[in-house]
């Protein structure tokens, strides 16, 4: 059994005192060290459930225990902000939030606000923006010089010079170019492989299928799917009612599946899966 | 995303306050105000205060939001009329220290003063209440409309209005979002000294220059893409129609102006 | 024979803060009709180009003409109106209050009577399936939702040329393949030129010609086919592959003989199936 990073026990939200409600007695477990994908249109409740999960909102009714952390509608303030050290949240377009006059000095903001000194927080932030690929050329320059790319990995790399455990990424990969998306995906793996969990909001079903271990589907405030990646992709209504889009590797297998029903064994959803598979049955046909 | 409504903030409906045209309803606010200083005796405030009643109830807004509203603006009410009972003079003494007395005429123009402002704000809170921004822009630029031959230039600060209006949510959202990053990264908004918490507003407010320079910019070429020429006569989508019930508001207010002054008599 | 709408020649363009060329020699026709897609990474001068066809920067004179007009401040009024211009910030191009309002907004400048207005904005809406949201505002949308209100902002203005930069990046995949499809049938019924900036194969692949842009010169201009084919090429300038290519690539890598040509995802499919029959 998993050990869970998270846990929310029939967590609800309402901004209007009880008339409407952005998220209805939502209960689901993240394990720990694993990628768990968020999928929702705008307004299905996402947003509310990662500032939920930051300390950033706390729930109306209902509870969530975040790393070891119980949150409540009466949880203190003091509580929250010890939460957040061990909680990085990476926003929609986090470039966004670059304030300071050095690319350095901004990617030191969160470790200095957690208190560290100011030489530990310099060599986190240069850790952070190695690991992005930012180098020691860039450290005095402004953060507004750079270009969009590079403005996001400064951004990111300012929420892991924080270390957290838990990280919260909000579609990281929005407007970046081919080459600027993939780079920050193998980054994603690579942040599990170094144990961290991580929280993975995006409606690039690609992208699902290929890093995330748990899918959580929400739609209007309420969780309408749990399960893993091959678990949702094969669920064609429950993709068509919530207008998600399966990837070209599912729809592609489930064309062939439709003339050849016993083609795979085991459905593939990515594209290396899909080819695996193929292959195997191609070169049967060959010889 | 902090979803608390402020008072006299539009709150939709579909009453006869809310159907009315924006011109109407802001020059009759107008009206209002200048009557209430018309007003001299308890008939005609009493009066006024009957209209306003009318006014408020054909909102359909609860009478309780209303006052939610009001009261804060009370306290200053207030103030301001007790100053004004120890200062002025007239009629019966009831008390006296110094240049600073209580009188019976003092007492009744208090009383005057304190109904004066309570409709005054009242009626110009029915108009916000019952006015959506877009709508009220679309009144005050029809309303400006014969200042362009004195060379104003109406259609630009009409332009400007609607824009400003249109981002203020945009805006509001982008702050609670900035806010949230940074306090995401660990910072405390909620303590220290007044000094490090201005300071703390600087990783909120760069952000946000930085976004609305860029947007002023990117919505500026966008605008020209698409047509926008300031110096240019323009059509509007948004057309305001004058409809019988507007002559009726109007005419209720004629007559209401009628019977104030005959009332004056009294 | 198609007249050019779209010719570009000897165009070198330098923004005043930076000291290398963001384009340099550039020359260019489209022909009326067709959809030009033009890929590239970011910073290769794709923005600037869109920009100054439709001269929302200053266009150096004599170097492009826009359906024979010369692209220059006498006629910008007369190219704004040839050209529709859909950028890729969606939030940053709604002027407003509403969904129908923003659509009414060109319309207004272009002085078309609010009788009229109406059906106009009825008809924009539907192309892009956003009748419903008329009386929506804004921040009642989302990023994608925003961006087909634009599209439509653009297509109610009847324009000959449609200049999309990157505008279908906020599109979730659904609603991408609605636009799209209305835009290639649009295209198809020979009403409108098209100039798309992507980074999205699928969207590449709809497009008649392609231009690749790489450090402020076209480097290469062929069919989809030819460039996605090209796989160096499509590496060097951060493009991805179609869904088709990658998986006839994958199999190949696996020892599998398939053909080397341009497989779209139907060809493909279609000689998969012929190998698993013969199989059977």
């Amino acid at each position: 059994m998993d050990k869970s990073a998270v846990s929310y026990q029939g967590v609800s939200l309402s901004y209007d005192e009880g008339i409407t409600w952005a998220l209805k007695d939502f209960s689901a477990t993240i394990p720990q060290g694993k990628i768990t994908a968020i999928i929702g249109h705008t307004g299905s409740g996402k947003s509310s459930l990662m500032n939920l999960t930051d300390g950033l909102l706390l729930p109306t009714e209902g509870e969530l225990v975040v790393m070891g952390h119980q949150l409540t509608a009466t949880t203190k303030q003091t509580a929250l902000n010890e939460l957040r050290h061990s909680i990085g949240f990476v926003f929609q377009f986090p470039e966004h939030q670059l304030f300071a006059d050095t690319v350095l000095a901004d990617v030191m903001f969160g470790p200095l606000n957690l208190g560290v000194s100011s030489q530990k927080a310099k060599v986190a932030a240069q850790a952070a923006l190695s690991e992005l690929g930012i180098s020691h050329p860039f450290y005095e320059r402004s953060p507004f010089e750079l270009s969009g790319g590079q403005q996001r990995r400064v951004a990111i790399a300012g929420v892991l010079a924080m270390k957290p455990k838990l990280l919260i990424l909000d579609e990281p990969t929005a407007g970046l170019d081919p080459d600027g998306q993939q780079e920050l995906l193998t980054l994603i793996k690579k942040l599990k492989r170094a144990g961290l969990t991580i929280l993975l909001v995006t409606h690039q079903m690609e992208q699902v299928a290929e890093l995330a271990d748990q899918v959580l589907v929400l739609a209007t405030g309420k969780l309408v799917f749990s399960g893993s990646p091959r678990e949702l992709f094969a669920d064609p209504l429950l993709l068509a009612k919530h207008h998600l889009v399966e990837p070209q590797a599912v729809t592609f297998a489930h064309q062939l599946t439709e003339t050849y029903p016993e083609l795979f064994d085991h459905f593939p959803i990515t594209l290396t899966e899909l080819a695996d598979a193929l292959a195997e049955k191609l070169r049967g046909a060959e010889s | 995303m902090n979803k608390k409504v402020l008072f006299g903030m539009y709150l939709p409906g579909t009453s006869l306050m809310h159907r009315l045209d924006p011109r109407l309803k802001i020059m009759g606010c107008f009206w209002l105000v200048i009557l209430v200083f018309f007003a001299n005796n308890l008939f005609t405030n009493g009066l006024m205060l009957i209209a306003l009643l009318g006014m408020v109830l054909l909102s359909q807004v609860a009478l309780k939001k209303y006052w939610l509203g009001i009261r804060p603006l009370m306290w200053i009410i207030l103030f301001t009329a007790v100053i004004q009972a120890f200062f002025s003079s007239g009629g019966h003494v009831y008390w006296q220290w110094g240049i600073i007395s209580l009188t019976s005429a003092g007492l009744v123009q208090v009383g005057f003063l304190i109904l004066r402002f309570f409709i005054i704000i009242t009626a110009s809170t029915v108009v916000t209440v019952t006015t959506t921004p877009l709508a009220m822009a679309d009144g005050i630029e029809a309303l400006m409309k014969p200042l362009k031959y004195l060379k104003v230039p109406v259609n630009q600060i009409a332009m400007m209005l609607s824009i400003a209006l249109r981002f203020v949510p945009t805006i509001m959202d982008e702050v609670s979002m900035i806010m949230n990053a940074q306090r995401a990264r660990g910072m405390d908004f909620n303590s220290g000294s007044l000094l490090t918490r201005a300071k703390r507003l600087v990783p909120v407010m760069i952000p946000l220059f930085v976004a609305s320079f860029k947007r002023a910019e990117e919505l500026a070429v966008a605008m020209e893409a698409r047509g926008y020429d300031p110096n240019q006569p323009r059509t509007k989508y948004r057309q305001l129609k004058w409809q019988k019930k507007d002559t009726g508001g109007m005419i209720s207010l004629i007559v209401l102006t009628g019977i104030l002054f005959l009332l004056r008599q009294l | 024979m198609k007249t050019a709408m779209i010719k570009i020649e000897n165009l070198n363009y330098k923004y005043a803060h930076q000291n290398k060329l963001t384009l340099n020699d550039l020359t260019l026709q489209v022909p009326a009709g067709q959809w030009l897609a033009i890929v590239g990474k970011n910073g290769s001068g794709k923005s600037t180009l869109a920009r100054l066809i439709d001269g929302l920067l200053e266009t150096p004179s004599k170097t492009i003409w826009v359906d024979g007009l010369e692209v220059n401040t006498e006629n910008i009024a007369t190219i704004h109106q040839k050209i529709g211009f859909v950028f890729q910030n969606p939030d940053n191009q709604f002027v407003g209050a509403t969904v129908a309002a923003d659509v009414a907004f060109g319309l207004e400048n272009r002085q078309v009577s609010s009788s009229e207005m109406p059906k106009v904005i009825e008809q924009a809406l539907t192309l892009v399936k956003m009748q419903a949201f008329r009386d929506r505002a804004p921040e009642q949308l989302s990023g994608g939702q925003k961006q087909r209100v634009a599209i439509a902002g653009a297509l109610a203005l009847k324009p000959q040329l449609l200049i999309l930069d990157e505008a279908t990046s906020m599109l979730d995949p659904e609603g991408r393949k609605d636009v799209l499809t209305q835009l290639a049938k649009l295209r198809d019924q020979g009403e409108l030129t098209i100039i798309s900036i992507t980074h999205d194969p699928d969207e590449v692949a709809l497009a008649d010609q392609v231009a690749v842009l790489d450090q402020g010169k076209i480097v290469k201009q062929a069919s989809p086919a030819v460039v996605l084919n090209d796989q160096s090429l499509i590496q060097r300038i951060g493009l991805v592959q179609p869904f088709s290519l990658m998986l006839r690539d994958q199999l190949k890598a696996r020892g599998i003989k398939v053909p080397t040509n341009y497989l779209g995802k139907g060809a493909l499919y279609e000689w998969i199936n012929q190998q698993l029959a013969t199989k059977a």
